[in-house]
């Protein structure tokens, strides 16, 4: 682990507006003993040093940031994560979700001598290819994954990701080389006050300050802005037929154990439209079912979902990315045809903040036309003995029609 | 990413019976460090096989990291139990040494892994 102290002198002159506007809970913060802390990952620990200074300098409150996993959080009041880092902490109350909101995006990066030649980086590189460790990397390193192990170098150091002249790399990371564009989906820097933090009134006062346009300016050198999340649940399809949403359930099975450890097991939860709600309450939900280990839930659409333009089919699903695996039917008792496996169910929808996320699916990615069964299963597949939630796996709020009708 | 097959031992117990019977095996003394939860339903095991963020050591001393759906036919041992003698994988396996991080020995996403369940 390692540890960089940033500590700016108050300058009380130059943050009187913001005092002014802020003194509760400033003086507050103020009169919380010893450092912020606030811990985040490889990745964003370069972005966040600006903006860092600028709070100290205009709160008094001095920041430590702790670079490495977020969990566990090690006393922590504040953390920065990738959405994939900060999922089983935000879901199982470490984190509150309802402090929690995003940073921006950072892109992944090919990074290479200058003037080298185009081409993939497993041919183009003549020696060792740097990747950057952690949970936060498993798509980039799943995208070098035809290439030999011993021709990469997994690397949690951030120095030696920089001196790297081959490496696939968050663009905080990347060295002097030339940077192309990756196709590895970029890490959103998304941020929480830690549950039980030692310092709560300075993590929210941090929060603020990372909420205004001041800090998204000085953050904007590093992280590009949130992107625009999926469109709200509709009313209708564009086809102006009723929106089509899970009719019912046709069949599901849940692990025994998931069952006896989980909270949300009840699969009519999943039927009809986005319905979730998260309660005061850690761990308090309403409207998903939690599909455990490896757990599924098999519904009937109700009608024929096509193959049209774009996506066909949206799962919805609450709190963080958690995966989804998808299969398709036109018969209850199946066969049912893989769609998509472990795809990652963290698209942001608009208006439902950082809680209701959503994944997509093309029935022409398993060469099917039609299908009106679909079968839902887990993709996280993190062992239940060890869950510490009562909402382990993918929680599904709902499951949309996008194509109805032929285009 | 080598390709040679890593073991674990594992202990087996049948899992529940709604709404469709269940088989647990976990890794023998460390349970949630590797856990499969099967559907176990006309002679075929279905369902997930996860580790922690911390990954299993293998008896061949190479850390495992595994998310995957398993499928496999169950066959009669020879002194009666139940074994999946060539099983299906799909999902994510990264492999490191034993104080590796992640996948430094490679990484790799497929529909085609194999899994055996031999008893002992």
């Amino acid at each position: 682990m390692r540890r960089a102290a940033l500590t700016a002198a108050a300058r009380w002159t130059g943050a009187a507006t913001l005092l002014l506007a802020s003194s509760g809970s400033m003086a507050h913060a103020r009169g919380e003993s010893g450092d912020l802390h606030l811990r985040t990952s490889e990745a964003f620990g370069p972005c966040l040093a600006a903006a860092l200074q600028a709070f100290s300098r205009e709160s008094g409150l001095s920041v430590v940031v702790d670079v490495g996993d977020l969990d566990p959080v090690r006393g922590a009041d504040v953390l920065i994560g990738d959405d994939s880092e900060l999922t089983r902490l935000l879901e199982g109350g470490i984190a509150e979700l309802e402090t929690s909101f995003d940073l921006g995006s950072l892109p992944w990066v090919l990074v290479v001598p200058a003037g080298s030649p185009a081409g993939a980086l497993s041919a183009l590189a003549p020696e060792r290819v740097a990747v950057m460790g952690g949970r936060a990397s498993r798509a980039a390193r799943e995208s070098l994954q035809g290439m030999p192990a011993e021709r990469m170098r997994v690397s949690r150091d951030a120095d030696e990701l920089r001196r790297a002249p081959y490496a696939l790399v968050p663009r905080s990371l990347a060295g002097p080389g030339e940077q192309r564009p990756s196709a590895v989906r970029p890490l959103m820097a998304v941020t929480a006050v830690v549950a039980g933090a030692p310092h709560p009134a300075g993590a929210r006062t941090l929060l603020a300050f990372l909420r205004s346009e001041r800090a998204r300016r000085l953050l904007a050198s590093c992280l590009d802005p949130p992107a625009t999340g999926a469109a709200p649940p509709r009313a209708s399809s564009p086809s102006g037929a009723a929106a089509s949403y899970a009719q019912s359930v046709v069949d599901w099975w849940l692990p025994q154990c998931s069952l006896t450890h989980n909270g949300y097991n009840d699969p009519r939860q999943v039927l009809g439209g986005p319905d979730a709600v998260k309660l005061a309450d850690k761990d308090d939900y309403r409207g998903i079912m939690s599909l455990g280990q490896g757990g599924y839930v098999i519904v009937d659409m109700g009608q024929t979902v096509v193959d049209g333009k774009g996506a066909d089919i949206r799962v919805y699903q609450v709190t963080g990315t958690e995966p989804v695996t998808l299969y398709a039917a036109s018969s209850p008792q199946g066969p049912f045809t893989l769609v998509a496996l472990r795809e990652d169910c963290g698209n942001r929808v608009t208006g439902f903040g950082n809680f209701e996320r959503s994944c997509d699916f093309d029935l022409r990615d398993a060469a099917l036309t039609e299908a009106r069964y679909l079968k839902v299963e887990d993709g996280e597949i993190y062992p239940c003995l060890a869950g510490g939630t009562i909402t382990e796996g993918a929680d599904i709020d709902a499951i949309e029609i996008l194509n109805i009708t032929k285009p | 990413m080598d390709r040679s097959p890593l073991s674990f031992p594992m202990v087996a117990a049948a899992a529940g019976t709604s709404p469709h019977p269940g088989v647990q095996v976990v890794l023998d003394g460390n349970p949630g460090e590797l856990e499969l939860e099967f559907l176990s339903e006309n002679l075929t095991l279905r369902g997930g096989l996860g580790t922690t963020g911390d990954g299993v050591l293998s008896n061949e001393a190479t850390r495992l990291w595994m998310h995957a759906i398993g499928t496999g036919p169950v066959t009669r041992a020879s002194d009666g139990r139940g074994e999946v003698a060539t099983g299906n994988l799909m999902g994510y396996i990264a492999l490191g040494r034993a104080f590796e991080d992640e996948g430094a020995r490679g990484t790799c996403s497929a529909r085609d892994h194999t899994f055996t369940l031999r008893t002992r």
